[in-house]
Formats: structure tokens, sequence, C-alpha cells
């Protein structure tokens, strides 16, 4: 699935004031590519993963998927079929235990909960989660733990693009490279296109392209992709 | 997310859970306790208008002579036939259908014939309806009547000529034929009637009056005088719910209310008034302070049961919105993990409203635990408004935020 904007812009405005977080990006996202977005904090990362993902239509310019402007479609169908969104804070569901948190998508989408509940236990366990803590509450998990859990309920849809933001921010070197290499797996051989923000310049070395993000403005990173061929 | 996750939240909240749950309780109850209040207030205030006393009586304008009042046969009949036409006034309802235990008084002049032929002096022969028409033959004033066998009060409606003599009179009628003494009763215009009386008692204390009874006095009274005049008119009001009923429609066409200035009105509406300016005092003091005093406590307790519903009204939105808006995270969750907007609201909307039906349930609870009553509906159909209105304020606030701000928390 293509996700392409263009001359995307978004303006958060209040009372007091406003804010340009997202000026005039134009740039395509396809599949089977692990993107990295680099930027500042307060670059508009966020505000632009936000708008990729539907959950905000952009204040001008357009997002196309597949050619159809996104403000036409189903948005919340295409986040349940299509789409996964693992956000900087808030991901889990409080009060669901950690399997019931990564099947949720799939009950969403109405599967077999035997299947269902299978399925979202490998990927948990594909990102060393332990069984022993499917069943208790995300706030007995550590930080990174949390972000694993996440990471899993993305990796259970299939979905064809998955906007991460800052997955890493709170996960150790080999945790951090457990994820990457996932999520580059992901893109390389199901041909997923993987869109991530991160701060982390090892992680943006996993990108096949890194753009960089300043002023709300998307700014392909040439140096980092030549270096890392 | 159903039932589960709801009581799951119940659970996780579990203190702020159990003081609403109290909340609802205590509000429940208090609300009883107000409504039996009310109840009970209303339970007075019937037996006040069915046990306390109401008299009325005729009087002069000032509402102050109550006894020589010389009242016309007309104000009799009012009282004492259930005549609905009064000159030539017609009524919807007998006046006298509105009292009852009527007491008249009325009187004349008599001598005690001897047998040898002469008499005794003059001196009164009064005509009651009954011992309570005459203070003077009252035990509380200093009366005792000793009755003859066979004889009793009910003397006084007897159209047998009886009667009821002072013990020194009686003396006197000793000499005569055993438990018999003449009268020669004497009027205005028409020359006197002589008649045999049968003593049914004596009386010692008192007045000092011959008495008969009502029938008798009215048939001599017409008899000598060509006319009837009463001394005295007074009754119980037989209804305490129809007084202004009573007033309205009947008493107010014919009687003035006392006042003490006394002062006679033209007033051609009345068809005796302006020859007869009497007044009619309705002794309704005691009743009308008991039923203002009541009416004020009914209107506290009102006043006071509005104010709680209200406030557990506002109670009730508020913690609604109060809820959705604390799941708000939760709520914008769903939907970046895709589900329809519609489902999601109408799944916390669900989840919201059974939380506020179990609140309903606990206040109705409480309220039924102590009143072993059923519940108020129409409060408790309120109380759910409320809580839909809160619900819908918190869920229409959660629409007009963007996603992403409400993901993070931001109000
Ligand atoms: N709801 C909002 N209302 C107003 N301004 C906002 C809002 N959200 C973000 N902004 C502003 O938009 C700009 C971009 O924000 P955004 O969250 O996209 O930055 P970011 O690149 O994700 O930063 P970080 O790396 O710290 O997460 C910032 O200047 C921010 O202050
Ligand atoms: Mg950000």
């Amino acid at each position: 699935m293509d996700l392409k904007l263009e001359q995307a812009g978004y303006c958060y405005r209040s009372k007091y004031q406003t804010v340009e977080a997202v000026k005039d990006v134009t740039c395509t996202f396809s599949p089977g590519t692990f993107y990295a977005i680099m930027g500042k904090s307060g670059s508009g990362k966020t505000t632009l993963l936000s708008i990729l993902a539907g959950l905000m239509l952009p204040t001008s310019g357009q997002v196309l998927v597949d050619g159809i402007s996104i403000a036409e479609l189903d948005r919340p169908r295409l986040r349940l079929e299509h789409i996964s969104v693992i956000y900087q804070d808030f991901n889990l569901f409080p009060l669901l235990t950690v399997e019931e948190n990564a099947v949720y998508p799939l009950r969403l989408r109405r599967q077999r909960e035997a299947d269902a509940l299978e399925r979202a236990r490998e990927a948990l366990l594909s990102l060393d989660l332990r069984p022993e803590q499917f069943r208790r509450l995300p706030n007995t998990l550590s930080g990174g733990e949390q972000q694993r859990v996440a990471i899993a309920r993305a990796l259970v849809t299939g979905s064809d693009v998955i906007l991460a933001d800052e997955p890493t921010g709170s996960l150790d070197e080999e945790n951090s490279q457990l994820i990457l290499d996932i999520l580059r797996r992901l893109a390389r051989e199901q041909g997923r296109s993987i869109v991530v923000v991160t701060h982390d310049p090892v992680a943006a070395e996993y990108a096949s392209v890194v753009f960089r993000m300043r002023d709300g403005h998307l700014l392909e990173d040439p140096g980092a992709q030549e270096g890392r061929a | 997310m159903g039932v589960p996750y709801l009581w799951r939240q119940v659970r996780r909240r579990g203190p702020l859970s159990l003081a609403i749950a109290l909340m609802a309780l205590v509000v429940g109850g208090l609300l009883c306790t107000l409504a039996g209040a009310k109840a009970r207030t209303a339970r007075q205030m019937e037996e006040v208008y069915d046990q306390v006393p109401v008299a009325c009586a005729v009087t002069d304008l000032t509402g102050t002579q109550t006894d020589g009042l010389g009242l016309p046969e007309w104000a009799v009949n009012l009282f004492l036939s259930d005549t609905t036409t009064v000159g030539g006034k017609p009524l919807e309802r007998a006046f006298s259908s509105f009292v009852t235990d009527v007491r008249a008084k009325l009187s004349l002049k008599t001598r005690i014939v001897c047998a040898e032929g002469g008499s005794s002096g003059e001196m009164p022969l009064t005509a009651v309806t009954g011992i309570s028409a005459d203070k003077a033959l009252w035990a509380e004033n200093g009366c005792t009547i000793s009755w003859n066998e066979g004889c009793g009060e009910d003397m006084f409606q007897s159209e047998q000529p009886l009667c009821l003599l002072p013990a020194d009179a009686a003396e006197a009628a000793e000499t005569a034929e055993a438990g018999q003494i003449t009268l020669c009763v004497s009027g205005e215009y028409v020359k006197p009637v002589e008649r045999t009386f049968r003593v049914a008692g004596t009386y010692t204390g008192g007045s000092g009056d011959i008495y008969c009874s009502w029938p008798v006095g009215t048939e001599l009274s017409l008899a000598v005088n060509g006319y009837l005049l009463a001394d005295s008119l007074s009754a119980d009001i037989r209804s305490n719910r129809e007084l202004e009923q009573f007033w309205d429609s009947c008493a107010g066409l014919f009687f003035v209310r006392p006042d003490l200035e006394g002062t006679p009105v033209e007033w051609t509406a009345s068809p005796v008034y302006t020859y007869f300016p009497y007044a009619l005092l309705i002794n309704d003091t005691v009743l009308r302070q008991t039923i203002a005093g009541l009416e004020r406590n009914q209107m506290i307790l009102n006043v006071l049961v509005r104010a709680i519903l209200l406030m557990s009204l506002a109670g009730g939105a508020l913690v609604s919105f109060l809820l959705v808006r604390g799941r708000e995270r939760e709520l914008a969750l769903q939907c970046v993990l895709g589900m329809p907007r519609r489902t999601m609201f109408a799944g916390a909307f669900w989840e919201q409203f059974l939380l506020a039906l179990a609140g309903t349930a606990l206040a109705a609870g409480g309220y039924a635990l102590l009143a072993g009553a059923p519940p108020a509906w129409r409060s408790l159909g309120l109380a759910i408004a409320a809580d839909i209105i809160g619900i819908a304020a918190a869920m229409g606030g959660f629409l007009t935020r963007e996603l992403t701000a409400a993901l993070r928390g931001e109000h």
C-alpha cells in the first residue's frame, strides 16, 4: 500500500496561538521499505505520523492512500486493517492484561478467539516477553516491556504499514536491536512499509531511507543512506 | 469492552466506587426518610381535619354576644331544617347539611299554676335542643341534674310535654298531682296557654329556669307569640374540609363575619341581612393554626426533597461526566486501534449507562430498604436522565478534541 503526502501541512490552532507543526511535506512511503524520521524535539514528527495514520486530517495539502485522499476513506477501518500505530506514551489499556492488549486488534477484527490468542502469544514471545507476564496488567511491567507489548500488538495484525513513534526510546540496546531487526524483517520479507520516528542514530541505521524533520519541513538525508550502503 | 472491563474499572477504583455507592445509598435513604416525613405530615393533616372540632355560632356583628339574640325563624330553619330556599334565595346545598349537633335555645315566660287555683310568680320557660345548648345546665358550671325514672337528656328532642324543673320549683309541684305540673305560658300578643307537663327531672344550681324540649318550646312560642325567636344558635361543622365551601356557597350568603367594629354594611346581595344583621362566628383558629403549621412543615420538606434531589441529580451528572472524562485516553486508544467511532461511543455509553443504572439502583435500594416501599420512579428516571446528560456532555467534549490530544490525556 502506498502512502503519499502531497504538500501536506498541519497547523495547530488555539485561541492564543497557531503553530504550524508540519509544513508543505511531499513524499511517498512505499511497501517493503524501512523509513526513519529524525529531528529535534518539537520539529513535528509526531504530528506527521498522526497525519499519516489518519488520526488528524492535514490542514493543507493531502494524504493519499493508493491514490485516494485519506479524507474520503473510512479511517478507523483503514487503521484496523492496514495501518498500525505505536505512540510515544499511552499505548496499552491499563485494565487489560498483556495478552488481552496484544489480542485487541484481532478481537476488533472478529477473528476466532483461539487463533487470535495463539498469534498474540507468538508475537509477545518473539519480543522476548515471558509467558508469566501475559496475564499481568501493563502497569506491573517496565516501560520497555510495555513498549514491546505495544509493538507485539502492531505485529499481530499483519497490517501493511506500521507507524512507530520512538519505539526504542525506552529500551536497552539489546532490546532495541531485537525490535529493529524484527521491523526490518517485516519490511524486507513481508513487504510492509515501516515508518519509525527516532532520536537514536543507531536505530536510523536500520532504515533504508532516512528523513530529517526541521521546523515542520521533511528533508531526505542522503548522507545517512550513503553511509549505510 | 463490556461488563468485565467495567467491573475491572470499578474494582480498580475501589475506594472511589465505594464512596460513590455509599453516597447513592445515603441519598436514597435520605430521600426516603424525607418522603416518610412528608407522608406522616400529610396523615397528621388528615387527622387534624378529622378531629379538631370547629364550632360555629350566630352572634351580633361584633362577635361578642351569642345569647339573647332574638333570632328569627329563618335563622332557626337554616340550622334545623333542610330547607334550600331562604328569603327566596335558592341554595345548592342545605345549610344544615354542613353542620351537625345543632344547639338552639329560646325563652318564654310562664307561671306555675297551683292546684288551689293561684299561681307562682313569673319565671322563664326555656326550650333547648339539648343540655349543650345552655351553659347553665352544664355540670362544670355547677348544675346537677337528677332524672326521674325512664327519663334523660332525650327529653329535649321529644314532642311530649316534658319538663326539667329547678329543685325548689319542684317542691311546689309536689303539692299538685304526682309528677305533673301545669304551666301557664304567656306571650306578647296572643292570650296565654295552659299546658300540663310531666316532670322528667329536677336540677340544683344553674339558672332556675324551667326547661322544656325544643319542639314543645317552638310550638308554644308560635301559639302565644305568633312567631319564633331564638336566643342562641350554634352547631359543629360536619366536615372541616368543607369550611370554605360552607362559607362561599351557603353561610356567606346570609351572614357577615364578625368584626370588632361591628359596623353594619349595606348588603343587598343577602336576602335577610338588611333586616337581621347577624354575624356567624366560625371558631376555626385552632384548626387553621395547626394546619398552617403542618403546611409549613410540608413546604420545608418539599424544598428539602427538591434540593437533595437536584443536588443528587447534579452530582450524578458530574460523576458520570468525570468518569467518562477519566476514560478519554482509553477511548482515544480504541479509536487509534481502529474501532469505529460509533462502536466506541455506543460501547462507552452503555458501560457508563450501566454504571449509572447501578448507582441509581443502589439509591433505590437504600430507599426501599428504609421505606419498605416502592421507590419514587419519577425521581429515579430523572436521576438516570441526569447521568445520561453527564455522559453525553463528556462525550461531546471528547468529540471536539483532537484524538492525539485526548490520547495524551489533555483536557
Ligand atoms: N495539541 C497541540 N496544540 C498546539 N500545538 C501543538 C500541539 N501538539 C503539538 N504542538 C506543537 O507542534 C509542534 C510539533 O509537535 P510534535 O509533537 O509533532 O513534535 P515532535 O517532533 O514529535 O517532538 P518530540 O520529539 O518532542 O516528540 C511543537 O512545536 C508542539 O509544541
Ligand atoms: Mg513526538
